[in-house]
């Protein structure tokens, strides 16, 4: 109803063939389109450039801090893209504070984790031997991986790839704040076109062409044959060499330290004034008016997004038919493929008349929150319910517990951490979320996100400061709840092993 | 008096950060073709002396040299040693023959040679009919097999064989080590097995030292 309507809707609404088609014939439409996917590709090699690096120093030795710098990669990936867009925009010389550069920068930074997590993770996998093999039978370290650890890695470095491209293809508020008007990517020409032209055709036949890429992309890079690999023991970095000691240090320090500077810098712009230092940006009423209004519109799309992905990955995970249990999870990554500003169009578009006539209802926007985390939460809870061996819930019925009760004492106990991660998931996508937002918050209603943008498009100093204290606001909110997340899962399995 | 073919002179391993020697002052000498088995307990440091000899890890103190040429601080590509694992680790996006071929193909040897050295290299393990074979699809002792081929083909100097039998059972080990025996000495290879079953040293090398005999007790 939320995912699929509004889709077709927005579908249905481009089947104008001129305006489909006026997307190649006009030159600018066309001079659009090749930019956003020029921006995305070189993003996604960028990322990969620098992001199989840091899943390398992250994912092959054991060290002290590595936990902690792993996750601290995951920071940007959940801060609001619009808030990367500002951190950017104001690390940057001058000249360089909008165009092309500055946003594949930005997209760099908020998508190395997506690297880092898919390619590291199966790096972890990899046994240390294979290397160590070929490098007896002769390989010098440049050979060794190119024969031995990229063949491996293959699979993950491509769905990583392909997962970078369709987010910067979809780029929407770094797109806003870093492309500038010369450079419109195609999810600013959907707002423009359907928010201030009010062209409705020529913005949903935007939306097909944007969902033709993206699924070009799907189609090309899905089903990679990946040999299985179980987990591994990794090998304590102490062992190794001085200099390999040495590079590793230094190269987890850097990873550290360009994960939090843009933040940290961020932060400082927000206390300073022409006339020293100051909190004064901090404290308006408005920032904070609309920082709870976030919070409890996060709440709701948290609470929802939770309850149907969970019984969409419990419906993935416990099926035994292959077809429904594709069909699940081709239903609940439709958010994926299409982007959060072609979602909010799709709503506008199907709820605004008799029956379902939802124009300005209040829980619109937490509802199409919930749709765009609803992916990511069934990603998250699906392979973990897949884990858990059905034979220890046929024990607990054969013990005499009833299904209810076996379910809540096997699977649920497996279950609590990543559903808390999904939760915080859902709530931090929420929090930031930018796109569908756009189009459908209600006047007076706005979020910090919302707020952040209206901010940014007015000129003068203050108000360009306030930006950045919202954008501080919010990165660091989102910072804490992966934080708080993080401990409490840390603090619970400690708990459960004492 | 000539030098040994491998001279392992006061060995120490420590690792970084611990205070505590897995080892100190190890000593061995290897004559040329010799098969020499080390047994002892598991946890001794057989394992790390063998890492050690190829370069995987490095001595704390002490010197390795191989043919008279001290290689403590060479890189294991350069070391010309060959190691079967415990485990083995085929290269599993390989098939069998491009698993014994790899080595070859680092020493670059042409297509034909590579061709021909896979076929002897599969012969001598009985492995000949599996060269198209996926290594996921190969048995426990298939897969000993091949990489004791993978491991023979380049011709090593040196050939070190860390528990290459164990996880197999009783009668395919017996078998295995005969065979071992058999390909290691048509090989005329030099060779090192680090093992904790007596038996399996004495059925495969020609002498069998205990671990702690080789540690000077100063």
């Amino acid at each position: 109803m939320f995912v699929i309507w509004p889709t077709l809707v927005v579908l249905s609404r481009s089947f104008n063939r001129s305006s489909l088609f006026n997307v190649l014939s006009d030159s600018q439409l066309r001079q659009m389109l090749w930019f956003t996917t020029w921006q995305a590709l070189l993003s996604t090699l960028g990322t990969l450039a620098i992001g199989l690096p840091a899943a390398l120093v992250l994912s092959r030795y054991a060290f002290k801090s590595r936990q902690m710098i792993r996750a601290l990669t995951f920071v940007p990936f959940v801060l609001p893209t619009v808030v990367v867009g500002i951190a950017f925009a104001s690390l940057a010389p001058a000249q360089y504070q909008s165009g092309p550069l500055p946003l594949i920068l930005a997209h760099i930074y908020l998508n190395i984790a997506v690297v880092v997590r898919v390619v590291g993770s199966r790096w972890e996998k990899l046994p240390t031997a294979f290397n160590d093999n070929a490098a007896l039978l002769g390989a010098t370290p440049f050979t060794n991986f190119r024969t031995i650890t990229l063949p491996l890695l293959r699979s993950s470095i491509i769905g990583a790839g392909s997962i970078v491209f369709i987010f910067c293809f979809s780029t929407y508020g770094a797109a806003r704040v870093l492309a500038g008007p010369r450079f419109p990517t195609i999810e600013t020409e959907i707002y423009r076109y359907a928010f201030f032209l009010g062209n409705m055709p020529q913005a949903s036949a935007l939306v097909v062409w944007q969902l033709f890429v993206i699924l070009l992309v799907l189609a090309l890079t899905h089903r990679q044959k990946s040999i299985s690999l179980a987990q591994q023991n990794l090998m304590p970095l102490s062992s190794e060499r001085q200099t390999k000691r040495l590079f590793f240090s230094v190269a987890a320090t850097l990873i550290a330290v360009g994960t939090l500077l843009p933040i940290a810098i961020l932060f400082t712009d927000s206390l300073q004034s022409y006339e020293g230092f100051t909190f004064s940006y901090w404290a308006t009423s408005d920032m904070w008016t609309s920082f709870f209004t976030s919070l409890s519109i996060a709440l709701f799309a948290a609470v929802m997004a939770l309850l149907f992905g969970t019984g969409s990955a419990l419906a993935i995970a416990y099926s035994t038919r292959t077809r429904f249990h594709m069909f699940v999870q081709a239903l609940t990554s439709l958010p994926i493929v299409i982007s959060a500003v072609a979602l909010g169009l799709g709503y506008l578009l199907a709820f605004r008349s008799d029956p379902v006539n939802w124009r300005g209802s209040i829980w619109l926007l937490p509802v199409a929150h919930s749709a765009v985390a609803l992916p990511f939460v069934v990603r998250i809870i699906t392979p973990a319910a897949r884990e858990i061996q059905p034979e220890l819930r046929e024990n607990a019925l054969l013990l005499g517990a009833s299904p209810w009760e076996a379910w809540k004492s096997i699977d649920l106990r497996f279950l609590l951490r990543p559903l808390a991660i999904a939760a915080s998931f859902a709530f931090t996508i929420s929090l930031g979320e930018f796109g569908a937002s756009s189009l459908l918050t209600r006047h007076g209603h706005e979020t910090l996100a919302m707020r952040l943008g209206q901010l940014l498009s007015r000129p003068g100093e203050q108000l360009q400061k306030q930006a950045i204290a919202s954008a501080c606001l919010l990165a660091f909110s989102c910072i804490a709840i992966a934080l708080i997340v993080e401990y409490a899962v840390q603090f619970n399995r400690k708990k459960r092993t004492q | 008096m000539t030098s040994p073919f491998l001279n392992i002179s006061h060995l120490s391993f420590q690792v970084p950060g611990e205070s505590t020697s897995i080892f100190s002052h190890l000593s061995l000498e290897i004559s040329e073709g010799e098969i020499v088995a080390i047994i002892g307990p598991s946890g001794s440091g057989k394992s790390s002396l063998l890492r050690i000899i190829c370069g995987l890890t490095p001595a704390s103190f002490g010197t390795v040299h191989l043919q008279g040429k001290d290689i403590t601080n060479s890189a294991p590509h350069q070391r010309n040693i060959g190691m079967v694992f415990q485990g083995a680790f085929l290269f599993p996006h390989l098939t069998v023959s491009e698993n014994v071929a790899y080595g070859l193909k680092m020493r670059k040897d042409s297509k034909e040679s590579q061709a021909h050295r896979v076929n002897e290299m599969l012969n001598l393990v009985h492995m000949s009919d599996f060269s198209h074979r996926d290594v996921a699809h190969l048995s426990g002792g298939e897969t000993t097999r091949v990489a004791i081929a993978r491991a023979l083909a380049p011709a090593p100097s040196l050939l070190l064989l860390d528990e290459p039998l164990t996880g197999l059972d009783e009668h395919l080990r017996i078998d295995l080590a005969r065979e071992l025996r058999v390909a290691l000495t048509a090989s005329r290879i030099t060779a090192i097995l680090v093992t904790h079953d007596r038996n399996e040293a004495a059925a495969i090398a020609d002498r069998v030292v205990q671990f702690s005999d080789l540690i000077a007790h100063l």
